[in-house]
């Protein structure tokens, strides 16, 4: 240590908050000039903190567990009746599934349909929510040698909930569909409206510029649409809700800020690559390059 | 009668007088009860972030950070120290993949208003010293949304910028209660 004086000490004690300021706003310029740098210092942060996140989260899933199950305890008797309706219901359901599972089989045969690929996805437990107070994301932890590439799409257990944005060694962040910057082609199950599914940060996405002639309906179902080359058709979002008169959004099946568990799909959406634009989301590296995909069969069926 | 506690006095190093000297535990003691109100608020960016149905935890994080470098920087800004300070901003921008930068810079005017003031802000009542929050919560989150709009190129939602500063004001006198009594028993080094 540099022997100092007193009065140079006090001086330079002074001194430390303006430095941290040119510093704070240095770090802003940087930001903005060098957002790479600034993405791989944020992903290296995340890889560390990932499994801390766990950890702090355990104890807390312990006490939630064993409130959970005392208040299931207390209404065991009504759910079990209402659930064995449910189930008698399930079955028919059933039923009908598997006859029109044989239905469409024998129909496709006919047809020499060209079945669809098997989509390869992996299943990522939701570490930490980090939205921020102007943006939503997950960041999900992943294995070491993971595949998981940006761009890719990720779907809870119902449906699309976001998109790969950027990959860690040991996690990756997810930009959910209520991102204030997301906006999102897509197709109206009823009407066969096209719309944009934009986010406004809110848990439910808006849906804008939809026909002039073709309301969306209530309660209609909201696919994606594969316009674009940014999503392939056909991922279910979830339903129509008028919140207002005139104002349209979409309610996901499940809601966005309970993720636990995601599901990320490679979807092989490396055929095409488009021009570049400022804020395109690159879909990811050629090394994999896989047949275009006709029709995404979600649920992974095997037929 | 209620027995007058005089160990702050007995270890007070300002005063003349003969003390035994500290033991090796006693420091370490020390060290740990200064760095009780840094690790409180890393330990609150954390738990924020993970996924559980808090209400409003995207908007509660930066409330309360701002609230707790507020409240220490008057009473005892030893123990949260300016380096201090940019590192929870980083942090937090880091984690919540905000704009970088946005969160050091209200922490440190935050920061900088409590200490320059401290001997100012310490004489006032509770009242007052909350009113005077207020007011800086209300510009460093209005700050925040202009600095947040100006780098993305777009005017962001304001209904969370009004949760932030409403969260803010309200948590604060909760958070005082709970760091005014830290800070005369956990987090307070002369009380080795």
């Amino acid at each position: 240590m540099i022997p100092l004086s007193i009065h140079i000490k006090q001086g330079l004690a002074k001194l430390v908050l303006p430095f941290l300021f040119v510093v704070a706003c240095l770090i802003m310029l940087l930001g903005q000039a060098q957002p790479k740098f600034i993405e791989t210092l944020r992903l290296k942060v995340t890889d560390f903190l990932a499994p801390g996140y766990a950890l702090i989260e355990e104890p807390f899933n312990i006490v939630y567990g064993f409130v959970n199950t005392i208040k299931d305890i207390q209404n065991i008797s009504a759910e079990n009746k209402a659930l064995k309706e449910q189930n008698l219901q399930l079955r028919r359901w059933y039923h009908v599934a598997m006859g029109l599972v044989d239905e469409n089989t024998l129909l496709k045969n006919q047809l020499h349909w060209i079945p669809d690929r098997a989509l390869s996805f992996v299943t990522a437990r939701v570490v930490a929510d980090v939205s921020g107070v102007y943006h939503k994301a997950i960041l999900v932890v992943l294995g070491e040698d993971h595949s998981v590439k940006p761009g890719q799409v990720a779907l809870d257990g119902f449906g699309l909930v976001g998109r790969v944005t950027e990959v860690g060694e040991r996690s990756a962040r997810i930009l959910l569909i209520n991102d204030d910057s997301s906006r999102i082609p897509v197709r109206l199950s009823n009407s066969k409206a096209q719309a944009i599914m934009a986010g406004d940060n809110s848990l439910y996405p808006r849906l804008i510029f939809y026909p002039e002639d073709k309301h969306p309906i209530e309660g209609e179902k909201v696919v994606t649409d594969g316009q674009g080359d940014v999503l392939p058709a056909g991922i279910p979002i979830g339903y129509v809700h008028y919140l207002k008169p005139g104002q349209p959004v979409v309610v996901p099946y499940l809601p966005l800020d309970h993720l636990r568990i995601v599901r990320i799909f490679n979807y092989g959406k490396n055929e095409v690559i488009a021009p570049g634009a400022p804020g395109r989301v690159i879909p990811s590296t050629k090394k994999n390059r896989q047949g275009p995909v006709a029709s995404p069969t979600l649920l992974g069926r095997d037929e | 009668m209620i027995k007058k506690d005089n160990t702050n006095h007995f270890n007070d190093r300002k005063t003349p007088g003969i003390r035994p000297a500290f033991s090796k535990f006693q420091h370490i003691d020390m060290v740990v009860r200064s760095l009780v109100p840094m690790a409180f608020t890393i330990f609150v960016v954390l738990f924020l972030s993970t996924p559980f149905d808090i209400p409003g935890r995207n908007e509660l994080l930066p409330a309360i950070v701002v609230a707790s470098v507020y409240f220490w920087s008057i009473y005892r800004p030893k123990s949260m120290p300016a380096v201090g300070v940019f590192f929870l901003g980083f942090l937090t921008d880091l984690l919540n993949f905000s704009t970088p930068g946005v969160v050091i810079f209200i922490l440190l005017i935050t920061y900088g208003i409590g200490v320059t003031q401290r001997f100012r802000l310490a004489k006032y009542n509770f009242i007052l010293v909350w009113l005077i929050f207020a007011v800086i919560a209300v510009g460093v989150f209005m700050l925040q949304w202009i600095l947040s709009s100006v780098f993305s190129l777009k005017i962001m939602p304001y209904t969370s910028f009004l949760f932030e500063i409403i969260f803010a004001v309200g948590i604060y006198p909760l958070l005082s209660i709970v760091f005014a009594w830290a800070h005369r028993t956990i987090a307070n080094p002369g009380k080795v």
